[in-house]
């Protein structure tokens, strides 16, 4: 049997022996089950909330659908024409929580959720404002418990608790000269002890990962073993570390502790330095002062218009039997609102873009920030698919207004058929699919990279290991 | 079988150990006596490959330690002074491990029982866990490993210190016992009875340097702890008869 095989064999009946190994299990599991309740009752409550939103869409439609085929008459059309049809085309676009939301909520709670589309509202006022769970004062003492801290926070700390004395003890206990003292290279007898965790410490916390995952989410085979690759990938990370630090630590105390330092420097410190660097480079900009901004503007369409005549507005001969002027003076504001929201948009935008490539530069400073990264967009609850839902939201907006237009200039109202045809409909369709997992792959490259340069470090230690011996 | 040629060791301008020519035969037990700081653990780990020489070579069965420790060390069975075991696991399991890293193959129960046994390990504690033995028992597990592994040389680092008497003339029993089976050896002590009870040749050290050797044979007990003392600068006069 070779010296992996017999190493790992030896290793798996000290860790089982140890007592530490089942309780490790155990602990883990009740950490996983108690954060994807917490991530259930979340994914629970945004399930409903989306649903009653469109529900609501769905009841409004049939209102309005029962007001055309029962109330209004060729003889009253012009009194209802107007009312009716400003609010016919009442739509709604929604973010529904995906397959692994119970993850981690994520950005998903700083950005909107649901919009209300209709054409003759202006572009900034469709999105509702979402502040849920974010001022509740235990959110703010206890932090959000998901999976994502878990897993980016805790594990790292299960892991460490399970390897810190990978060779540290032997040292201590002056056994490792004779340990080192067999035929046996240092650099192969540590890598199987290391190997020897990896199997028996970090897998299982992985498999119990994906069994709750399994049984409290509905993702389907190909996300499970995403997550389970990436958080793979992070113990491992963290396994590198607790190798390392055995390479200079001469007793367990000083391995605790070198592995504690590197688990405050790489998971607490590290990101929050990131974020500072990220808001002295980039600060993001101000929500108030975007949306006061955008609000000029809708008021400025608005008074220009107010000075215009109703014949400067709408073309001559166009005459309005069904529709009201007020309706289509409506309709040309929002136009000229919408050219001035956007132009005043783009500094933000501009911002936005500039913090963006900070922030995903600076995912690259430590595994924790990339598998936070990672478990969002496995989650489908980071910032670029919230973004991308204000875009496909705003663009749904001015397809409808698009449609309602035809209808303006057809000077028609919307009729029970129309209804009964069905009106158009958001369909999120989300980043592309090649993006996300270039994204992803990035994440992954970044924890492998971190935990290749730790093992690089083990590696220039092991080239001269008569240390190991003193 | 163990040889070194002109060794040196310097920690910074403090010389552990100066040119050091050694020559241990299969079936030789070469002692080191020396005061503390004399250089006898220096040429053991120099032997094993732990430390890298200043100059001179250290060779295991013809094989240059310095450029493949490995191979070295597979000829070579090492007792420190404190044989540490994983406590968690049995004096047997404890064996198979340090065999099976040693690549010996045939490590069934049974032979790994009848080396422990031939060692002197009483059966009722081969199947305990390693954390309640005494120090005497690890020792013969080692011993047990120098068996398994049929060692060819063995390098002991103050073996017998902290045993009981009896204790330690059982691990001399042993030793003789491999030395009678072709095996060279070269061990650290400070008790000069003991090692002139069981050695072939006693090297007398001090400051690195290795003053004298001793055919064991041609010394009394007395004989040699008078010239350990001189050698050591301990005492200028001869002792009282």
């Amino acid at each position: 049997m070779s010296t992996l095989l017999i190493t790992i064999r030896t290793e798996a009946r000290r860790m089982l022996r140890g007592g530490w190994l089942l309780p490790l299990w155990f602990a883990f599991f009740v950490l996983c089950a108690g954060a994807a309740w917490n991530g259930m009752a979340w994914v629970e409550g945004r399930q409903t909330a989306v649903a009653s939103i469109l529900e609501d869409e769905a009841d409004t439609h049939a209102m309005r659908r029962k007001q055309l085929a029962e109330e209004v008459t060729a003889d009253n059309r012009q009194r209802y024409g107007g009312a009716l049809y400003a609010t016919a085309f009442s739509l709604r676009a929604t973010l529904a929580p995906g397959a692994l939301a119970i993850l981690t909520v994520g950005q998903a709670e700083g950005y909107p959720m649901a919009a209300n589309i209709s054409p003759f509202a202006a572009s900034n006022t469709i999105f509702d404002q979402h502040t849920a769970g974010m001022e509740n004062p235990s959110v703010l003492a206890a932090g959000r418990f998901d999976l994502a801290f878990v897993l980016v926070w805790l594990l790292p700390l299960l892991v460490l608790a399970g390897s810190f004395d990978l060779f540290a003890t032997e040292r201590e206990r002056g056994m490792a000269p004779w340990l080192l003292s067999q035929p046996v290279s240092p650099a192969r007898l540590l890598v199987s002890k290391a190997l020897a965790r990896a199997l028996f410490l970090i897998l299982p916390l992985v498999a119990i990962l994906v069994g709750v995952l399994w049984m409290t989410s509905t993702a389907g085979p190909g996300a499970l073993l995403s997550v389970a690759g990436l958080v793979l990938l992070y113990g491992l990370f963290w396994l590198a570390l607790a190798l390392l630090v055995n390479l200079f630590a001469t007793t367990a105390a000083q391995a605790a502790l070198g592995c504690l330092a590197g688990w405050l420097a790489l998971a607490v410190l590290l990101p929050a330095l990131a974020l500072g660097v990220a808001d002295l480079a980039a600060p993001p900009s101000n929500p108030n002062e975007r949306a006061n901004a955008l609000r000029a503007e809708a008021m400025r369409a608005r008074a220009e218009m107010k000075l215009q005549p109703t014949a400067a507005v709408i073309a001559p001969g166009n005459v309005a039997p069904n529709i009201p002027d007020s309706l289509r003076r409506r309709a040309v504001e929002v136009a000229r609102a919408e050219i001035l929201i956007q132009e005043a948009l783009q500094p933000y935008r501009v911002q936005d873009r500039a913090r963006q490539a900070w922030l995903n530069a600076l995912r690259t400073a430590s595994p924790a920030i990339a598998l936070q990264d990672g478990l969002e967009r496995l989650a489908d609850a980071d910032a670029a698919r919230a973004r991308h839902f204000q875009v496909e939201a705003h663009g749904f907006l001015l397809q409808v207004r698009a449609i309602a237009n035809q209808y303006l200039a057809q000077d028609r109202l919307l009729t029970v058929a129309d209804y009964d045809r069905g009106l158009p409909r958001f369909v999120f369709r989300g980043l592309p699919a090649r993006d996300e997992l270039f994204e992803l792959l990035f994440d992954a490259a970044v924890i492998a990279f971190g935990a290749a340069l730790l093992l690089a470090f083990a590696y220039l230690r092991l080239r001269h290991p008569i240390h190991l011996t003193e | 079988m163990l040889h070194t040629q002109a060794l040196t060791k310097y920690f910074g301008a403090h010389c552990a150990l100066d040119n050091l020519d050694l020559h241990i035969a299969p079936g030789q037990i070469f002692c080191m006596l020396g005061a503390n700081g004399a250089g006898k653990t220096t040429t053991i780990k120099l032997l094993l490959g732990f430390l890298t020489p200043t100059s001179g070579q250290a060779f295991v069965d013809g094989i240059d330690v310095a450029l493949d420790p490995l191979g070295a060390r597979q000829r070579i069975l090492y007792l420190p002074e404190q044989v540490a075991l994983y406590g968690e696991l049995t004096g047997l399991e404890n064996l198979d491990y340090f065999a099976g890293l040693a690549g010996v193959p045939e490590r069934s129960q049974v032979r790994l029982r009848g080396w422990l046994e031939q060692a002197g390990m009483p059966a009722a504690a081969i199947d305990r866990r390693a954390s309640g033995y005494s120090k005497g028992m690890r020792q013969k597990v080692a011993i047990a490993l120098s068996i398994a592994r049929a060692a060819r040389a063995l390098l002991l680092d103050e073996p017998t210190s902290g045993l009981d008497p009896q204790a330690s003339a059982e691990f001399h029993r042993l030793l003789l016992c491999q030395r009678d089976a072709g095996a060279a050896v070269l061990m650290a002590t400070h008790d000069l009875f003991r090692a002139r009870e069981v050695a072939t040749t006693i090297g007398l050290m001090r400051d690195g340097r290795l003053l004298r050797t001793i055919p064991a044979g041609d010394v009394t007990a007395r004989e040699l702890e008078q010239l350990y003392l001189e050698e050591m600068a301990l005492v200028t006069n001869a002792l009282p008869a």
